[in-house]
């Protein structure tokens, strides 16, 4: 999944993906917007 | 979780989510469990001892008991609603792929082979196209929405 968006969003030098658990998500940076749709249930 | 993202967002961050809610797949997984709990598949649920080894895991949260969540992390402007997003499909096929590929996963690890796990999916779209046909062929998906501002 995460291979296959990376080539959908290859055109985009601002976005980065990075595999973690969700429940023990850290970042280096704060961010402004938590999005997620049909990840969490 | 919610403390998680609570913590990586920026003051003034926002948390906007979709997940299912707690009226999600109510009507599919009522025929699902009645697939289950028919002679056919009933053993495959259960352990030598006729014991029930099917955990009902599925858990969808509620409006309050995400807002209560919400509230005690300190989050504001929480809007928390459910909203019901009902999937439909062209044909019998694309349901019946659908469902075996993505709803009904916990339930097939139960069977040992392919020809078990797609007897039992197939029952369940039998089930449907003959004792619901108000499902014939949608998910009846029950979003729930969570805006909130740190």
């Amino acid at each position: 999944m995460i291979r296959l968006a990376k080539e959908n969003l290859a055109k985009f030098y601002n976005i980065e993906f990075i595999k973690m658990d969700i429940s023990e998500i850290e970042l280096e940076e704060k961010v402004d917007v938590v999005f997620s749709n049909a990840t969490l249930h | 979780m919610f403390e998680r993202f609570w913590q990586i967002l920026k003051r003034s961050g926002q948390l906007l989510i979709q997940c299912e809610g707690h009226t999600d797949l109510a009507k599919t997984l009522s025929i699902v469990n009645k697939v289950i709990e028919s002679n056919e598949f009933n053993n495959y649920f259960c352990n030598s001892e006729s014991e029930d080894i099917w955990p009902q895991r599925w858990y969808f949260a509620k409006k309050e008991g995400t807002e209560k969540i919400l509230q005690e992390i300190s989050f504001r402007n929480i809007q928390v609603f459910l909203e019901d997003r009902e999937a439909k499909f062209h044909t019998q096929d694309e349901y019946f792929l659908f469902i075996k590929t993505i709803v009904l996963i916990p339930y097939l690890k139960y069977f040992s082979n392919d020809t078990l796990k797609d007897k039992f999916a197939r029952s369940v779209v039998e089930e449907i196209d003959t004792n619901a046909k108000d499902l014939q062929w949608k998910i009846d998906f029950g979003r729930l929405n969570i805006n909130a501002i740190k």
